[in-house]
């Protein structure tokens, strides 16, 4: 047995099976009473327990039939999309930007991790009041520079508030980009891109042959766990506009929250959370079937 | 000459898209320096006026000493159990390619799906059945250590990759164990993206906030993110007190974690990969 | 600061006591913090007897009906709770808490008739109590002065129709100084009906037939406001809070606002006053809203008689509660010297037409039904008559 563990691959699935079982019992417990409570009627009194009447699908039949279910739906893929892409290249800009050695860089670079470290109720506030329309530092700074006639209501605006919000998340989800970026590209050895220079390749060149290839791995990690991250996001939407005006801002998470605790309908809730749970099905598999490319030299 | 002004010139873009960035954070400190008529002025004045320090006071009123601690207590918790458990299967799960690690790789990912207002009805019965909470603060680590699990086994496990397979096979066939290998050679290469992970874990469990709100009761337990929502009443809320009270919060984990990442990222070597 | 001190000194008293069989009572509430009514007044009760212990546990208001729900679930729940009257008949008709009829009916503290019609309402279900009131809050209009009398408006002459109102908010509107008439509260949580509920009712409607002519004409009111530039687009995404920092900004010169908020507006840099809500028509029916916080007891307590007299001794305090921690008694005491005097004359006053949200056990349901209707009418999504029929057709379908 010891030299079952010691010597043979008994220790990495031991490694392995460890967390994994940790994982079973405090995520995957909750996750099947989820899946459950999304089946069945749910009240108050029994919200604890796991016995309730079962009702099939009709809760999902219910969230679908929702008038404001298709919005909900464009508004959070919209809110994944742009959130992700827009992290991931302005964190993989300024993670390039940063690796370079001049002064200051890698102090200036930590000081990034500000956004994440300020609880994000705090955030929404103070970025509530940046895009405040009448009395924002925003339309302020705008109007002074002469670039907007009168108020824009960024936050107020049925056709703005969404991208509002999105553009407050972006700002929010640079920081783990860049400092995980930052890691990967350190791990490249100098030595790759003399010899590129040498050959004469130019930076552009550089970062496509051999930057990119070689933090793949790094960056679709990164993106799974990102796209993950914001399909959770809470805080900021409720601190910024509640899912409002009109729910033109509401996704999915928020939504799914407003069915449970303000409208007490957990079940609905629940059916929400598991929907979302199939955009994660997805990405998961998505990126599970990329790492079979993993093994690059 | 000409060369030294040019090597400054990164420098101080780096600061300006530093300034715009973190120009909110700006905001969050002179908001908490400014007097209670000067902070609802338009149009908003950039550098606070009436200088009002109310820092000591609400640090003391509060008792964000206690709620300090507690939010240490949590996060050392979270952050040695996650880094215990997980790196060995982000290693685990770097070494083979087959169906079953595919499964589990996918099953990690999929067990974070839930979001914590979700998972904290289920988790609450479970602690409350099997009596853990009679120690809130550790409830809160396992619930929030499941939550930063799967990121840290997924990112850790793409750093195992970057690793040439040859160096272990070498060391395996100059007989060392298997555990052997992983402590003395696999663990110092993947260190540095370990210890940011665990730097950013640190970072996500102080800010974890449903939890530590169902899970603890005792006003002595509770971290800071949880101190902070007293300032929320039913109809009032004191902004100023919040704002003074976050910058509070903030700056020593800032530096902290300033510090630690400095040496982390570029405290690197790729020396020992020739 | 003086509440500190005698919270320091009661609390060194106590370690001073000798031992006795102890129980335990917990109390979970939202309370606007320091000083925190309810923490105080218990602990002073826990101070005056040997025999109990007093635990305030303080959770944040969104998270409140979370954290009921579930500890009622898991049989968990605390000895008191604090109930916000928009949620009494619903906690009463789950039959979680414990009918208080007898032991009020047998209370030398505790009469129930002088309590407030409004709330007298609101603690009884099915012609039961299950909530002892707490305090009472109600909304006015703060106008400041100085805009006001710019505007040709005399600030005590509050004004007495809803024509006249919005004439005021009109003339009040500054657009070249960027000011507002108006600022009121439509966010998309409890607060957009809250505000806006009193004027339909003013108007004759209700909110189980909310589709009502004078509903149309209160909806028809709100969104003139925004419409026509007199309020505010981001009414939209105001708490009563943020409309409020917007009046003491100077940028609206009246604000519908509530009495928990007298203490920030005596900080303001400006001189106001108080209006009453005006009625639809001169000398029409007057409403305001009259909310706040009640104390109910779990019908699983194992102390309910202790717990009771918990609730007892901080209603006595009555008197006590608008000089310290800016609440108005739910019932016709007077403090002596009440800080603010004017102000709290005032408040009284529109008290007596405060009508609570509901009551209604499902008022979680309706409430978002109106939530709806407004944002969907002050956005221009719908017009007023069409976002007020879809609503009563969603109230009406709820069981």
């Amino acid at each position: 047995m010891i030299g079952f563990i010691r010597d043979r691959s008994g220790f990495e699935i031991l490694l392995a099976l460890v967390s994994i079982a940790y994982l079973f019992a405090f995520a995957g417990v909750p996750f099947i009473f989820n899946i459950v409570m999304s089946m069945q009627k749910v009240e108050m009194m029994n919200l604890a327990s796991m016995q309730r009447p079962f009702v099939g699908l009709e809760n999902y039949r219910d969230v679908f039939a929702n008038p404001d279910f298709w919005l909900i739906v464009r508004n959070t893929l919209l809110f994944l999309g742009l959130s992700t892409i827009f992290q991931l290249c302005i964190g993989l800009a300024l993670a390039v930007f940063f690796s370079r050695d001049f002064l200051g860089a890698s102090f200036m670079r930590g000081l990034f991790l500000a956004a994440w470290i300020t609880p994000a109720f705090a955030i929404g506030q103070i970025w509530k009041w940046i895009l405040s329309g009448d009395t924002g530092l925003l339309n302020y700074a705008l109007e002074s520079l002469g670039l907007i006639d009168g108020p824009v209501y960024w936050l107020s605006d049925p056709d703005l508030a969404l991208y509002a919000v999105i553009a407050v998340n972006i700002w929010l989800g640079i920081p783990y980009y860049l400092l995980l970026l930052s890691v990967g590209l350190a791990a490249i050895p100098g030595d790759l891109y003399e010899a590129a220079e040498l050959d004469g390749a130019g930076p552009v060149a550089r970062f496509w042959t051999i930057t990119l290839p070689l933090m793949r791995n790094t960056i679709l990690a990164l993106v799974a766990l990102g796209l993950i991250f914001t399909l959770q996001q809470f805080d900021l939407i409720a601190a910024l506009t509640s899912g409002g005006p009109v729910n033109s801002s509401n996704v999915a998470q928020f939504w799914s929250w407003q069915l449970s605790f303000q409208k007490f309908d957990f079940a609905a809730g629940s059916a929400v959370s598991v929907l979302m749970l199939f955009v994660v099905v997805f990405i998961s598999a998505i990126y599970v079937a990329s790492t079979r490319a993993e093994r690059s030299s | 000459m000409s060369r030294r002004v040019t090597s400054y010139i990164p420098t101080l873009i780096a600061i300006t898209v530093l300034g715009f960035y973190l120009f909110p954070i700006y905001w969050m400190y002179a908001t908490s320096l400014k007097g209670a008529a000067e902070s609802m002025q338009y149009p908003p004045t950039l550098w606070p006026q009436d200088i009002t320090f109310r820092h000591v006071e609400v640090f003391n009123n509060l008792g964000m000493g206690r709620y300090f601690w507690n939010s240490l207590v949590i996060t050392c918790g979270v952050v040695a159990l996650t880094v215990l458990l997980g790196t060995g299967t982000a290693y685990a799960l770097s070494l083979y390619r087959n169906r079953w690690i595919d499964l589990a790789l996918f099953l990690i990912l999929l067990l974070q799906a839930l979001p914590p207002s979700l998972m904290v009805t289920p988790l609450f019965v479970l602690f409350n059945m099997t009596g853990l909470l009679d120690w809130p603060r550790l409830s809160v680590v396992l619930a929030v250590c499941a939550k930063s699990m799967p990121f840290y086994i997924v990112i850790c496990r793409t750093a195992f990759l970057s690793v040439p397979s040859e160096l272990r096979e070498a060391a395996l066939v100059d007989g060392d164990s298997r555990i052997g290998v992983f402590f003395r050679i696999m663990l110092p290469l993947a260190r540095n993206v370990i210890l940011i992970s665990a730097v950013l874990i640190g970072i996500q469990s102080m800010g974890d906030y449903v939890y530590s709100r169902s899970f603890i009761y005792d006003t002595e337990l509770l971290p800071l993110t949880v101190g902070l929502s007293t300032f929320v009443g039913a109809e009032a809320t004191n902004w100023l007190g919040i704002m003074t009270y976050t910058s509070i919060l903030v700056t020593p984990i800032l530096f902290v974690f300033v510090l630690l990442q400095r040496r982390l990222v570029s405290g690197l070597t790729a020396g020992a990969l020739k | 600061m003086k509440s500190a001190a005698s919270f320091l000194a009661i609390a060194v008293s106590l370690a001073a006591a000798p031992v006795v069989a102890q129980t335990t009572i917990t109390i979970w509430g939202n309370d606007n913090p320091q000083p925190s009514a309810t923490e105080i007044l218990s602990a002073e009760f826990d101070a005056m007897r040997d025999d109990v212990v007093v635990e305030y546990r303080q959770i944040p208001f969104s998270d409140l009906n979370e954290e009921y729900m579930r500890a009622f679930a898991t049989n968990s729940a605390p000895d008191i709770l604090m109930v916000n009257t928009t949620d009494t008949h619903f906690y009463a008709s789950s039959g979680v808490l414990l009918d208080l009829t007898d032991r009020i009916a047998a209370s030398d503290i505790i009469d129930f008739d002088e309590i407030f019609p409004g709330y007298q309402a609101a603690v009884t279900f099915e012609g039961r109590i299950y909530e002892v009131p707490r305090g009472a809050n109600t909304l006015m209009i703060y106008v400041n002065s100085a805009m006001a009398e710019a505007a040709g408006i005399d600030p005590v002459d509050a004004p007495e129709s809803w024509t006249e109102f919005y004439d005021y908010a009109q003339r009040l509107t500054n657009a070249d100084s960027r000011v507002f008439g108006i600022a009121f509260s439509a966010k998309n949580n409890q607060e957009g009906p809250w505000q806006w509920l009193p004027f339909a009712r003013m108007a004759g409607a209700e909110w189980d037939r909310i589709n009502e002519p004078g509903a149309v004409r209160a909806l028809e009111m709100w969104r003139d406001f925004v419409v026509n530039g007199l309020a505010s687009q981001e009414v939209l995404v105001w708490s009563q809070g943020d409309a409020a920092d917007s009046f003491r900004a100077q940028r609206a010169a009246m604000v519908i606002q509530g009495s928990w908020d007298v203490a920030n507006m005596v900080a303001a840099p400006f001189e106001w006053n108080l209006w009453m809500l005006p009625p639809e028509e001169v000398g029409g029916l007057r409403v305001s809203a009259a909310g706040d916080f009640t104390y109910a007891v779990a019908a699983a307590s194992d102390a309910p008689d202790l717990a009771f007299e918990v609730i007892e001794y901080i209603y006595s305090q009555d008197n006590r509660i608008w000089n310290e921690f800016s609440r108005m008694p739910a019932r016709a005491v007077s403090p002596e010297n009440p800080n603010y005097p004017e102000a709290y004359e005032a408040f009284i006053g529109q008290l007596q037409y405060g009508r609570v949200l509901g009551p209604n056990a499902r008022w979680n349901d309706v409430s978002v039904a109106l939530q709806t209707a407004i944002q969907a009418s002050l956005s221009g999504a719908a017009e007023p008559a069409d976002a007020l029929e879809r609503a009563a057709a969603e109230i009406a379908a709820i069981d």
